[in-house]
């Protein structure tokens, strides 16, 4: 899969608090939420490949933005929906 | 030269509504008819094909003294049609193809541990900027 990241300024980030402050052994401090940085990347040849990813990911799907609307959960949309393209 | 005799065949320079000539007598008749073939896109995509083509073949009549070029030895090269806009991948509803939906921006959506559909995610470790980590866990793999 041949990407390009562009850029090195994310799009957008999202906050999310957890309902109560995790301890994080690896790191060992009390984790209070998240916050994800949304970089964009171009693919420019080949296509996904999920075999053998460290991250527990199970499948993929490539969407336009109105289909990622009915996939992904309400409040993920929310925050996500104004980086992603007109069309 | 090429507009005037164009013209003269179509006489409006719309493709979209046929052979119309606004001062004639016929000049009230200005509305296409419905389910006529002008209006698909098909006709129109054809008709501009059609003039591109005969556009190539102009610069070599210009070499030519005095002779009757136009019905005789047009040498029309072929422009290429565009390809369709609606792909096998389309049709079939495949999701994982890039092929699909050409005329809309595709994102990656990757299906998470708990079931979840999101935008392919990775923490960041030690002093990784966010630029590298994009490039190495999550997406090559």
């Amino acid at each position: 899969m041949n990407t390009w990241v562009v850029g090195n300024v994310p799009i957008g980030h999202h906050n999310l608090d957890h309902p109560q402050p995790m301890f994080n052994k690896a790191k060992r401090f009390t984790e209070l939420g998240t916050k994800t940085f949304f970089m964009r990347a171009r693919i420019m040849a080949g296509q996904a490949n999920l075999k053998g990813n460290k991250l527990g990911l199970t499948d993929f799907m490539w969407l336009a933005s109105d289909e990622i609307k009915r996939a992904v959960s309400p409040t993920y949309w929310n925050g996500v929906r104004n980086m992603l393209p007109e069309r | 030269m090429e507009w005037k005799r164009k013209i003269k065949e179509r006489l409006t320079p719309a493709r979209d509504i046929g052979v119309y000539a606004a001062y004639s007598r016929e000049g009230w008749n200005d509305e296409v008819l419905v389910g006529a073939p002008e209006s698909e896109p098909e006709h129109q995509i054809e008709a501009m094909l059609k003039d591109a083509e005969v556009k190539e073949a102009e610069p070599e009549r210009a070499g030519e003294e005095g002779e009757e070029v136009q019905a005789t030895e047009k040498k029309k090269e072929a422009v290429e049609k565009p390809m369709a806009r609606v792909t096998d991948a389309d049709i079939a509803g495949d999701m994982k193809s890039l092929n699909r939906n050409l005329t809309r921006t595709l994102h990656l959506v990757v299906k998470v541990e708990t079931g979840g559909w999101k935008f392919p995610t990775s923490d960041l470790v030690g002093k990784e900027s966010l630029h590298t980590v994009c490039l190495g866990s999550r997406i090559l793999s």
